[in-house]
């Protein structure tokens, strides 16, 4: 009974209700939709560095190297000779390499060629054709085909670079021979074919670029020459990460190492110092509506001191007028929490929908935290709380008498 | 029966209050009367448990609720004494069956529509039942106040000035819906008026000097 009038009271002035549950909800709406978009991120940036302590490429930034040879959204840092990188890619100490060589996309999803190695990095599976095998047959991962609408069979011309609209390879096309399933990771964006098939394009090893039968070229020409843009590799043994950079640092001048974790920890600390910001903005706007809550029933008390001395006479305890007045408070919070957690959710979706059109990187489910949330609800009944406190000791000491005899 | 026995009340040393003893069976009524400033609003207080006494006993039915404190008067009071105001205070965000409503749940803890749909038929106001208080004239509220103070069947009815801000007709209506309400109720019902009108009426009064 306390808490419906208390209801009643509150959208007894729906305007400044709905402005005060607004201004709460942007706190909280903000401070999910981070957790939400970091906690997307992380997942994805930790999920698709699995399997690799080290990626191997040619010198220049390491994060670079990094979010161009892991996650495909940067440009590769150059290239690297391939006699250079096998060297250490059969090193006793490496239980896997994967070589990549890229360059090439088509409709913005990046094109990739290599080996087996990768297929069996990322765990991927067939879900209809056959692996490549030939030059200029391509596997293609979950999402491409998702968003290109590709089937086994199509055949389509590559484009020089990452971004739409860059020189296209007309001379050559590429069929699709494979589709692969759904893995989470970053191979479900990707579209992969042998090594060869890119030397080829792009007239190394022998090729030149306006071959005319493209599908009949072989690398036959100098091996030397050939070249790939980076290596993922995984450790045989704790040893190899004491010693393999620095050997690899003295004798091969031109590779750079880049170890994932820990550029993807700088990447995050970095990103986190502007989150941060954000988040503290967000607890300020949660600090202005607690402020806001309290005017709005502060000012309503002295409007409504003859009701609570009303409710006092018809038998209600201080308990009971104490209780009515701070569960108002309480209910602007609880309504700010849940408007504000689905603001939150829409939020994400729309960030959710603009990193996928802009970046190709599709959001899974919603990673909500709900140990975060149980927090974040237990902040805002605080916050409910501590603005209808005050107003609710006044209530509770009121003097029935005088303030029914002073009217 | 309410009686009161030496009854004194103290603002300041300056401005205090000696009251005539005063006793009203069941099913009657007193009227008091007295001019501004003689006391009248602070006895009907005194009665009404809203303040207490400096000295002196408020007895009603065997029950000296004058020595009651805090929560048990509240309840007290909820239960077995209804105070009509001279203005009236509604909860202006609920309508008039739910303030009738909330009288009976603070009054009682239990809630029942049928008797209290009863009342406001009684009292001639069933078809305004879902309207905000505002929306009332002055003599429809003062029905709604009336039917609130009866919801809880009490033996004690005060009414503070609850003729003055009516004209003629209305008054006289609302008094005799008094009287006839405590007396169909058992209740002692007191009344506190600067109205000559009333005063005519009644057949008990007090006069506050």
């Amino acid at each position: 009974m306390i808490i419906w009038l208390a209801f009643k009271n509150i959208f007894h002035k729906p305007l400044h209700t709905i402005l005060n549950i607004i201004i709460f909800a942007t706190g909280i709406g903000i401070i999910t939709m981070l957790s939400l978009v970091q906690r997307q991120f992380e997942d994805k940036f930790e999920k698709n560095i699995e399997g690799i302590d080290m990626v191997m490429g040619a010198s220049g930034s390491p994060l670079q190297l990094i979010l161009s040879a892991v996650y495909h959204i940067d440009a590769p840092t150059g290239n690297i000779s391939l006699e250079e990188a096998e060297k250490w890619m059969h090193h006793p100490y490496i239980a896997k390499a994967v070589p990549m060589a890229y360059g090439d996309s088509y409709m913005s999803f990046p094109m990739i060629g290599s080996d087996r190695v990768y297929y069996q990095h990322f765990s991927a599976d067939l879900s209809s054709g056959k692996l490549n095998e030939e030059n200029y047959e391509v596997v293609v991962g979950s999402e491409v085909v998702n968003k290109l609408k590709l089937k086994l069979g199509d055949k389509f011309h590559s484009t020089h670079g990452q971004q739409e609209g860059g020189e296209e390879h007309d001379d050559i096309e590429w069929v699709v021979t494979g589709i692969l399933k759904p893995t989470g990771k970053v191979i479900d964006r990707m579209i992969i074919s042998n090594i060869e098939s890119v030397w080829d394009i792009h007239g190394e090893g022998g090729c030149t670029h306006d071959h005319e039968e493209g599908k009949e070229c072989h690398h036959h020409g100098d091996e030397g020459s050939q070249e790939i843009t980076a290596v993922l590799l995984k450790y045989r043994n704790p040893m190899a990460a004491m010693q393999l950079p620095r050997l690899i640092k003295e004798q091969s001048k031109n590779i750079q190492l880049a170890q994932p974790a820990i550029e993807i920890n700088r990447l995050f600390s970095l990103l986190g110092i502007g989150l941060d910001a954000i988040r503290y903005l967000a607890y300020f706007i949660m600090g202005l509506s607690a402020i806001s809550i309290f005017i709005s029933i502060y000012n309503t008390l002295k409007e409504r001191m003859y009701e609570l001395a009303m409710i006092r006479t018809l038998g209600g305890s201080k308990l009971k007028v104490f209780s009515l007045i701070l569960s108002e408070g309480i209910l602007y919070s609880i309504f700010g929490y849940f408007a504000g957690f689905f603001l939150g959710i829409v939020g994400y979706k729309m960030i959710a929908m603009l990193a996928e059109t802009e970046y190709q990187i599709s959001f899974g489910n919603l990673p909500i935290d709900f140990t975060q949330q149980s927090i974040l609800f237990g902040i805002s009944l605080f916050i409910g709380f501590l603005a209808a406190l005050f107003p609710a000791l006044k209530s509770y000491f009121i003097q029935i008498s005088s303030t029914l005899a002073h009217e | 029966m309410l009686l009161t026995k030496d009854l004194k009340f103290e603002y300041t040393p300056q401005v205090k209050f000696d009251f005539p003893d005063i006793a009203c069976a069941l099913g009657d009524s007193l009227v008091i009367t007295g001019e501004s400033g003689s006391g009248k609003t602070t006895l009907l207080h005194l009665l009404g448990g809203l303040i207490k006494p400096k000295s002196g006993k408020v007895i009603l039915n065997e029950t000296e609720y004058s020595v009651l404190n805090g929560s048990s008067l509240d309840k007290y009071r909820g239960k077995h004494i209804s105070i009509i105001f001279q203005k009236m205070h509604f909860i202006s965000s609920i309508s008039v069956l739910e303030n009738i409503l909330l009288a009976q749940w603070l009054g009682t803890e239990k809630k029942n529509k049928n008797h209290a749909m009863q009342i406001l038929e009684r009292l001639q106001i069933v078809d305004q039942k879902d309207k905000n208080i505002k929306q009332l004239s002055q003599g429809q509220q003062q029905r709604v106040a009336i039917a609130r103070a009866l919801i809880n069947q009490p033996s004690l009815i005060l009414a503070d000035e609850p003729t003055s801000s009516l004209d003629n007709k209305n008054a006289e209506i609302v008094e005799k819906l008094l009287r006839e309400s405590a007396q169909t109720m058992n209740a002692a019902l007191v009344m506190v008026t600067h109205d000559m009108r009333m005063k005519q009426n009644a057949k008990n009064t007090i006069e506050l000097l």
